[in-house]
């Protein structure tokens, strides 16, 4: 099977961190990127620079992109896949006429 | 249920028009549609929630009451499943040499997924139902 190199963005708690652990138990090697410093820092104790790397910054910016995809491009001379596993609530599950963003 | 409605429209709608425009480098553009999974997301939304309605005006948090109580309960009711079926899925994707569009895991994104397909007055009705919310009375 081919090694793939793979940029997970939202990387350092729940579905992306799963993730990001079977894809690299399969072999693959993971960028991956979290907001949280603290959790960005110990997912990248558990990676070598073989097996991936771990970065935080927060993407919910244009500029955070820019940052990710400097950062990323940075240490692989390509990427194959980009996982965006991002994302979550701001508001109430209810709209409430809250103006409630998610 | 309307914003996060409306924003997983918008990337399952955003995604198919990327996977148009990124044809031509033949990019393919999966959405894998996990149902509720043990996250972080449910605490992180009851949160947001109560500062919400902390600031919200006391006359709309009333009108909505009996709505916040149902939906809590049927939460409550809900269990959400494990993440590693999820990632198995997204595994999966990533490996496959022709990637399908999309990738449902668990087996209440299945049915969700088919309520779509429904007609409207019967997928309204179902989706009340799961959310608590088919005998609600608005308060008088």
């Amino acid at each position: 099977m081919t090694r793939l190199t793979v940029l997970i963005v939202g990387a350092t708690s729940g579905v992306g961190k799963a993730t990001a652990r079977q894809l690299a138990d399969a072999g693959h090697r993971v960028l991956v990127i979290g907001r949280d410093p603290e959790r960005a820092q110990a997912l990248g104790h558990q990676l070598t620079p073989t097996t991936g790397l771990a970065a935080a910054i927060d993407i919910s910016t244009p500029e955070g992109w820019d940052l990710a995809a400097e950062w990323a491009s940075q240490r692989a001379d390509r990427l194959d896949v980009l996982i965006n596993a991002a994302g979550g609530p701001i508001g109430s599950i209810l709209c409430l006429g809250l103006g409630c963003r998610w | 249920m309307a914003p996060i409605s409306a924003s997983k429209a918008a990337l399952a709608s955003l995604s198919d028009a990327l996977r148009v425009e990124l044809a031509a480098w033949k990019i393919p553009v999966v959405v894998i549609e996990p149902g509720g999974t043990q996250t972080n997301i449910f605490a992180k939304a009851d949160a947001n929630a109560r500062i919400a309605l902390a600031g919200a005006d006391p006359r709309q948090v009333a009108l909505y009451e009996h709505h916040l109580a149902a939906v809590a309960k049927a939460a409550a009711k809900q269990k959400p499943g494990p993440v590693d079926p999820v990632a198995q899925v997204i595994l999966k994707a990533v490996q496959a040499r022709r990637p399908k569009r999309r990738y449902t895991a668990g087996s209440d994104a299945r049915l969700l997924g088919a309520l779509s397909h429904l007609p409207d007055r019967l997928r309204d009705r179902l989706v009340r139902g799961v959310f608590g919310l088919a005998n609600i009375q608005p308060r008088a």
